[in-house]
């Protein structure tokens, strides 16, 4: 096992390496690349199989010699994000394959494929903050190049404005990550430390940590560049973006914050609002969106809402922590699927250029759509289903959250009607879709990884949930056992559950021709980035003006004090002594004498003493 | 006569005896100029790390000539001064490759490559010197000999550097010496003693010593290049890329620093340096000079320039380090003198290739040039991303333990420079690193595929040092990494 954890993150890595040189290893590497993430699925199979079955110690990795002392290795939490992490860049690699098939510069692509991929990876199998710092680093800048690739003006402004985010980003992780390795006096994870041995890393370096991770995440005012990034990358990089890549946010929050130790109620407060302002603030600037990528952005930002919603709840107080935990892992796997799928799914339709030919993929672009939503009986009812009941302790004790379960709830309508939307979008004419015009219809190369990716969102969440022991038939009393007497719940069960799920979906559909009728704004993709880009310009104008004066006075300056120099004649005899200076030979005697200066002061300064 | 006595010496004459027999060869003996300082590069690295064994396994190496009565001239082998030492060395070696290739036809080589050697022995001295009044020698020697390097050109503006170099280091290098006698003054004829050499005379006179401790910062900070002593460093940018190299990653720069870790850790040491609270104005200083320098490369558009003012800024990393005073902090300084020698010189070797093959001198003429040298540019970004402090390059290692260093000494404040620091290192870096690699070339340039993008002098030495500023944050915790060498010498000093 130790052998797989290694090869999970040196295959990406040979291969990416193989690529770079010519001839047939590099032919060789192309044709791997796709299957790079298969150790890692691998790995994660028989991990996520054996969750809570057995104490046995995890599978560990240790380099004491790479970095400063590198561990890798597979736990609990770990196994599910691998799981997710893998299949989806599995299918999204197999999916580029054909989807690329006539792009030439395909073998950047993978290029950058794999070490966004090595990293990704590196961050779910990262043991010790630092090999976790520089996994998430190198997924981070390798993204760069996924998002540019097709090197377009909209593409470069996307990737500058992600690439400046996240650099920001970096330094806020930056503190955090130092102040952490201080506080528990090494370089060992938090959430891997034994209970209650320096969870608690101070408010100012959660609060570092929960905004640095929080770009990848998505929080709202933090999301700008996830809208921007999707409709430009390519769409299997689109897909493994919004599914893997985002999750990696959520992995940071999950093994670097006192989660369980009630430790940051305010923080953990703050995080509650802002998931449920990014659930509403997602599906409402979704709906505006006129290119289908850019709208499923704003759904992932919706829907990372809920999860940072959790995650916060377990900040603010412990007892939430059990449930949430298991609920996160269901939503995140249930997420990474679906809105892997739905990527996967709008670059099939788009390149169906009859309308009749688009209707057999808006067909599974429906089944995903209703499973995000949450309709009865998918995964999405199940994940929304436990993380509403892993949220009512919270909403019990403190006042304040009593309308927490139902907003979340509410928020369900916004994302049924963000798939309204999309649907809407996707059958209409190709005239306005960011995609270059098609260089061939959706092969089986592509069509085969989707449905692979439709039959992971149909089965996935509840093979899942059932193994972290959540009871799926059951009703609400039988819910009660054992280790998940906190209300790790029930998920299909009888009709009045059944309502309080359709409730939302009837809603969003109701409201969806009223929507039309009212002539939806469109609002540019990026939203608030777009007034704050324009006064950035404004500044930088601004500042470049000022520090040109600046410079100019101290040129000024510069020059008067010259002069009077010069008029002091101090000037005169310098550049004859620089010509002679400049002759070696007197710079040689120069130096004798300076010898010999120093030896005449040390003697005086001995007969002084 | 035995062998500790002799190797250091052996290790000054290694580059000295090259340096004097090169200036009287005439200028088309090339082959036997190349020759000749390609031995001398050779042994010195030989001879260093036949000590670096030798110390390792317990041989104490001394030097000790009687200059004047009472005052020795010492060369004296600890951990801390072998660090810099193989530094010079394996960097010298390296350089001396680089500028073979890159000044092959230029005039007055004989001059050139004969300072270059006094250079490197007076870089080496400085960091063997066992007590201030050989360390002050050395010091001096190296402003003298480095002077002819920064002209060399002998253009208008070369000269005009040139002399501003002067009066700013002598001006340093005199205020040196005033403290060296002031010192002698004080404490007699003392050689450098960890722990410091001044604790019993320390009695009821703390202002004087406060003021001594002043002026030797303000002596060694001009070369340190502390900010307002740093006028000097951009200007001296205009000598050819190897004494930039040279001068920004080891000789003249360093020797500063250096210099500043002796006075504190080995003249004052770290109680008296703490009880004095001289220690909280280097600190600030030291947190200025970050920040300002990198503001600073931030408005260059000349490659060289804004390396340049990276430099002023990562050089008080070092002092930030040690003026930390707790051994966390310590580590990270003194392991900042290895990695930051590491990257810049790459850095400056790659300026050199750009200028040297595409004649691109400006970051705004820099589009696509990753396309014509691959290679060199990959260099470059390896080092830039080190300067930012990413991992894996070895930048990163030095400001993880600056930043637990000041954390150690609850001085959180210091973090946020150090994270400030690489924000605006992004800054300035990314921007260049973006131009070569994703941006169209201004003028169409054709890849070559049949041979190698420039000389091989050139391109070797630039692939070589990228690779050990890799090695050493990648693989920082094995044996032998600076990292490891830096926490023995820290265990050593506060035991």
């Amino acid at each position: 096992m130790t052998g797989l954890v290694a090869a999970v993150l040196a295959v990406p890595l040979v291969l990416a390496t193989l690529l770079a040189v010519p001839g047939r290893l590099r032919a060789a590497a192309t044709a791997l690349a796709p299957w790079a993430a298969l150790p890692a699925v691998a790995l994660a199979v028989p991990a996520v199989l054996s969750i809570h079955v057995s104490d046995a110690p995890q599978t560990r990795l240790d380099l004491p010699w790479l970095l400063l002392g590198s561990t890798f290795g597979i736990d609990d939490t770990g196994s599910v994000f691998l799981l997710l992490t893998g299949l989806l860049w599995l299918l999204a690699g197999l999916y580029a394959r054909a989807y690329l098939a006539t792009d030439a510069a395909r073998t950047r692509y993978f290029a950058y494929h794999l070490f966004t991929l090595a990293g990704n990876l590196g961050v779910v199998l990262a043991h010790d903050v630092v090999s976790f710092y520089l996994s998430f680093l190198v997924m981070t800048l390798a993204a760069f190049g996924l998002i540019i690739h097709r090197g377009t003006t909209a593409a470069r402004r996307a990737s500058l404005v992600y690439l400046v985010m996240a650099v920001a980003a970096e330094g806020l992780l930056l503190f955090g990550f130092v102040v952490t390795a201080h506080e528990i006096g090494g370089v060992g994870l938090p959430a891997l430390l034994p209970a209650g041995q320096g969870h608690d890393v101070g408010g100012n370096a959660s609060l570092m940590l929960l905004l640095g991770f929080g770009v990848k995440a998505g929080l709202p005012l933090l999301h700008m560049w996830l809208p921007l990034a999707h409709p430009v990358a390519p769409t299997p990089a689109s897909a493994v973006l919004s599914g893997a890549m985002i999750k990696a946010g959520l992995l940071g929050w999950l093994r670097f914050l006192p989660l369980g130790e009630g430790a940051e109620p305010l923080l953990g407060t703050s995080m509650v609002i802002a998931g449920l302002v990014a659930a509403f603030y997602g599906a409402v600037l979704g709906v505006t969106q006129r290119q289908p990528k850019a709208l499923l952005a704003y759904s992932s930002v919706s829907q990372m809402g809920f999860l940072t919603v959790a995650v916060g709840a377990a900040l603010a107080l412990p007892e939430v922590w059990p449930a949430a935990r298991t609920a996160v892992l269901v939503f995140a796997f249930h997420h990474a699927m679906t809105k892997g799928a739905l990527f996967l799914g709008v670059g099939i339709v788009q390149r169906q250029e009859r309308w009749r030919q688009r209707l057999l993929p808006l067909v599974g672009m429906a089944f995903a759509g209703a499973v995000l939503t949450g309709l009865p009986f998918t995964g999405g009812a199940l994940a929304k289903s436990l993380l509403k009941n892993a949220l009512h302790p919270l909403a019990e004790q403190v006042s304040w959250a009593s309308p927490l379960p139902f907003l979340v709830t509410l928020a369900a309508a916004g994302t049924g009607l963000l798939m309204l939307r999309l649907l809407a979008l996707l059958l209409r004419r190709a005239e306005e879709e960011e995609e270059e015009p098609a260089p061939s219809r959706a092969t089986a190369g592509m069509w085969l990884p989707w449905l692979g990716s439709l039959a992971a969102v149909a089965a996935g969440p509840v093979l899942l949930a059932s193994l972290l022991g959540v009871p799926l038939y059951g009703f609400d009393d039988l819910a009660v056992s054992g280790g998940s007497a906190s209300g790790e719940g029930i998920a299909i069960e009888g009709v009045a559950k059944a309502w309080e799920l359709l409730w939302p979906a009837l809603l969003a559909a109701a409201a969806y021709p009223v929507l039309l009728r009212g002539a939806v704004p469109e609002l540019p993709a990026g939203d608030v980035l777009v007034p704050l880009e324009r006064v950035t310009v404004r500044l930088a104008a601004a500042t470049a003006a000022r520090t040109s004066r600046v410079a100019g006075a101290l040129e000024r300056l510069r020059t008067s004090w010259n002069a009077q120099r010069r008029r002091l004649g101090s000037g005169q005899w310098l550049p004859s002594l620089e010509r002679n200076l400049m002759r070696w030979d007197s710079a040689g005697v120069l130096l004798l004498l300076l010898g010999a200066l120093l030896t005449a002061v040390l003697m005086g300064g001995r007969d002084g003493s | 006569m035995n062998w500790s006595f002799w190797l250091p010496l052996l290790v000054l004459a290694s580059s000295l005896v090259t340096g004097l027999a090169i200036f009287p060869l005439p200028a088309r003996r090339s082959n036997l100029r190349n020759t000749l300082n390609m031995c001398g590069a050779s042994i010195k690295v030989v001879l260093v790390a036949v000590i670096a064994w030798g110390t390792v396994h317990g041989i104490d190496y001394e030097t000790r000539l009687p200059l004047l009565p009472d005052y020795d001239l010492v060369l004296a082998v600890e951990p801390v001064s072998l660090l810099f030492a193989s530094l010079s060395a394996v960097l010298w070696f390296f350089t001396t490759i680089y500028a073979i290739g890159y000044l092959r036809d230029s005039p007055n080589l004989s001059r050139f490559f004969g300072f270059f050697s006094l250079c490197v022995t007076a870089a080496v001295g400085v960091s063997l010197a066992g007590n201030l009044l050989t360390f002050v020698v050395f010091y001096e020697l190296l402003t003298l000999t480095t002077y002819p390097l920064v002209v060399h050109r002998g253009t208008p503006e070369a000269v005009s550097a040139g002399r501003t170099y002067l009066v700013y280091t002598l001006v340093g290098g005199t205020l040196l010496l005033l403290a060296a006698l002031w010192l002698y003054a004080i404490a007699g004829p003392v050689d450098f003693v960890s722990g410091g050499v001044l604790t019993h005379h320390a009695e009821g006179r703390p202002w004087e010593l406060r003021a001594l401790f002043l002026l030797l910062i303000a002596g060694l900070g001009v070369k340190a290049a502390l900010v307002p002593l740093h006028g000097w460093l951009p200007r001296a940018m205009i000598a050819p890329a190897p004494v930039s190299a040279l001068l920004h990653a080891v000789a003249v720069v360093k020797a500063g620093a250096f210099g500043i870790m002796r006075v504190i850790f080995d003249v004052f040491g770290v109680r008296l340096s703490s009880e004095l609270g001289m220690s909280g104005a280097l600190t600030v200083l030291a947190a200025t000079t970050i920040i300002l320098g990198s503001l600073m490369a931030l408005l260059q558009d000349d490659l060289k320039r804004r390396l340049a003012y990276s430099t002023v800024s990562q050089l008080s990393y070092i002092l930030l380090g040690i003026a930390m005073l707790g051994p966390l902090g310590t580590i990270g300084g003194l392991v900042h003198l290895v990695h930051q020698g590491l990257m810049k010189i790459t850095l400056f070797f790659a300026a050199g290739n750009l200028s040297e093959t595409l004649e691109v001198h400006r970051v705004s003429e820099m589009d696509g040039v990753a396309r014509r040298m691959p290679l060199t540019m990959a260099a470059f970004t390896l080092a830039a991303l080190g300067m930012i402090g990413l991992p894996p390059v070895a930048g990163f290692v030095s400001k993880w333990y600056l930043g637990l260093g000041a954390l150690e000494q609850g001085a959180g404040w210091i973090l946020w420079v150090l994270v400030a620091s690489s924000l605006l290192n992004a800054g300035y870096f990314l921007p260049i690193i973006y131009r070569a690699w994703f941006r169209a070339p201004q003028r169409s340039v054709a890849p070559v595929h049949d041979r190698l993008e420039a000389s091989w002098l050139l391109i070797l030495p630039t692939m070589a040092t990228a690779f050990m500023a890799l090695a050493a944050g990648m693989f920082a915790n094995a044996s032998l990494s600076p990292l490891t060498l830096a926490r023995q010498i820290v265990t050593e000093m506060y035991r």
